[in-house]
């Protein structure tokens, strides 16, 4: 034992046993699940010998895996499921020296415990401080130049028209590679994006979103139940409306600059 | 080797290639006396395909479990000194925020090779070898004093109660935050360089300074791994198999302590560690590509 070295040390030890060991087991536990298939990888398992190879930046457009905070809304997802294992066992060490400063300021040790705060402020700076600059930076799910409506299908398809133009309904979701890709490859296409602008009511609809949709019939729902009333079964996807506001064509996953811009010029409004 | 080379392999196969490695650096980095990590990243990133951004990651978790497997014990026995990390800790945790900070703001070539350059510095650092058991320590600086930075552990081996202190905790301050900025930057567990500060410039006695190193990497490598982390360079399907591998293979090392020649081991490792820093160094130049 240690003769000399005070008591905390053994308060430390014990709660850094218990925390590195239920670390360790979720650990284990979560990557038995996620390497077996037992939930839905976000990344497909046979698709990471071509995407490791990737600089980090690469990599994340083309999986779309979010930065922050992000991921903790995707523990759903196996590979991510596994992350929150390794995110406790980065916990354990704050949680050892929140208990260890509790018992130096008890015993009236001030420098020691006023060192333990400190070193508690620089592990929350690093978990929260810069992960939500990073995070904030990569919040493009939507370009900012599509229309914010007040999500009505019949105004919408009413202001459209009274410019000559058809709506477009992009349905998205938050995190979904294919979206990102349809955002950065196709959407930010300066053909692509001129051609919607001068032709079409570009407006985002948020697969899993609550905001108030009223649709053609009149009837109002959250936008995940418009989403639903319309079938919208992967993202992402277009529905673009013509000037009765019926649904005249459907596309469905990224499609790239140069298809998107064929089906622009199948479902343009009559006259363009 | 490129990635489109290695495409036709199961993705099956590269976690259990992990597994097996990070096996064998945990058998041989016990006996040889080094953290798996500073055998991983090099190593990994200068012969496999995956990009150095993720291998720092996985490096970084490796090492920071194997000391928070390792701490408990060493803290129960005496053999880690709370007290005497905590402002060293403190220190080298703000300098592996900012190294992989730096580490993620950098070219991957630059980083690649500045690692190489670091590996064979400590090449160096471990052919070197100096150490001493017991250093003599004068008067504790004013910083030592006023954090009680001393104390008295029982020595198993010798069954010694070893009274120890420590002197130039300014200096060390500083080193430390050397310290944390490479082993943020690189992905790497810094005992290589953590023993030699706490040991030769601070006078702490060479166990107290083995384990002390052990507990200031679960904080320091804690905050870098938070900065990977949320920048989405770690990878479950690398990390996982490395941490669980190199583990395992710490517990056969351990077992295998007393009977594998370790000084044989040490060269091994030491020959590993200069052939891997040149090649991280040549890819990162262009040169070894």
């Amino acid at each position: 034992m240690g003769l000399e070295q005070g008591p905390e040390q053994s308060v430390y030890a014990r709660w850094l046993d218990i925390g590195a060991r239920l670390g360790f087991a979720a650990l284990a536990a979560t990557f038995l699940v996620y390497v077996l298939g037992l939930v839905e990888p976000h990344v497909p398992r046979e698709q990471l010998p071509a995407l490791w190879t990737l600089s980090l930046a690469e990599y994340r457009a083309r999986t779309g895996a979010p930065a922050g905070w992000g991921w903790l809304g995707w523990v759903g997802r196996g590979d991510y499921l596994a992350l929150a294992a390794i995110a406790l066992v980065c916990l354990t060490t704050l949680v050892c020296y929140a208990r260890v400063a509790f018992f130096f300021f008890r015993r009236r040790e001030r420098a020691q415990g006023w060192l333990a705060v400190a070193q508690i402020g620089v592990l929350l700076a690093a978990m929260f401080a810069f992960a939500g600059a990073s995070h904030a930076a990569e919040q493009k799910e939507v370009p900012d130049w599509f229309t914010d409506t007040f999500l009505d299908v019949r105004e919408d398809v009413a202001e459209a028209r009274k410019d000559g133009k058809r709506v477009a309904y992009y349905f998205w979701l938050d995190g979904c590679p294919y979206c990102r890709r349809m955002v950065e490859d196709t959407f930010s296409d300066p053909r692509i994006k001129a051609r919607l602008l001068r032709d079409f009511l570009p407006v985002a609809i948020n697969v899993r979103g609550d905001r108030e949709v009223t649709a053609a019939d009149g009837k109002a729902m959250p936008e995940k139940d418009f989403t639903r009333a319309h079938a919208v079964r992967g993202t992402p996807t277009v529905l673009f409306f013509d000037e009765s506001g019926a649904v005249v064509r459907r596309v469905v996953g990224h499609v790239p600059p140069g298809e998107f811009e064929r089906i622009l010029d199948q479902v343009r409004p009559r006259g363009r | 080797m490129s990635g489109a080379e290695l495409g036709g392999v199961a993705w099956w196969w590269w976690p259990l290639g992990l597994f097996a490695l990070s096996f064998a650096f945990g058998v041989v980095a016990v006996i040889g006396g080094v953290g798996g990590g500073v055998l991983f990243v090099p190593l990994v990133s200068g012969f496999f395909p995956f990009h150095i951004d993720f291998v720092r990651g996985a490096g970084l978790m490796l090492a920071l479990s194997g000391s928070l497997a390792a701490t408990p014990s060493l803290l129960r026995g005496g053999l880690a000194s709370l007290r005497l990390a905590l402002p060293l800790a403190l220190v080298g945790s703000v300098g592996s925020i900012a190294g992989a900070l730096l580490g993620f703001a950098l070219p991957a070539d630059v980083v690649q090779t500045a690692l190489g350059a670091t590996i064979l510095g400590i090449v160096v650092l471990m052919w070197l070898g100096s150490k001493a058991d017991r250093p003599r320590v004068g008067r504790p600086d004013r910083i030592a004093a006023a954090l009680r930075l001393h104390g008295l552990y029982h020595d198993p081996a010798t069954k010694e109660d070893v009274d120890w202190r420590v002197h130039r905790t300014p200096l060390a301050l500083l080193a430390f935050a050397g310290i944390g900025l490479l082993a943020g930057m690189f992905g790497l567990g810094a005992g290589w360089a953590n023993v030699p500060v706490l040991n030769l410039l601070m006078g702490a006695p060479l166990k107290l300074s083995v384990g002390t190193s052990a507990f200031l990497l679960t904080v320091i490598d804690t905050s870098a791994a938070w900065i990977y982390l949320h920048r989405g360079a770690i990878l479950p399907m690398l990390v996982a198999p490395t941490v669980i591998g190199v583990m395992l293979g710490a517990r056969i090392g351990a077992r295998l302590l007393r009977v594998a020649p370790s000084g044989v081991v040490r060269r091994v490792v030491i020959a590993i560690l200069f052939v891997s820093g040149l090649r991280a160094l040549l890819k990162g130049l262009g040169i070894w590509v």
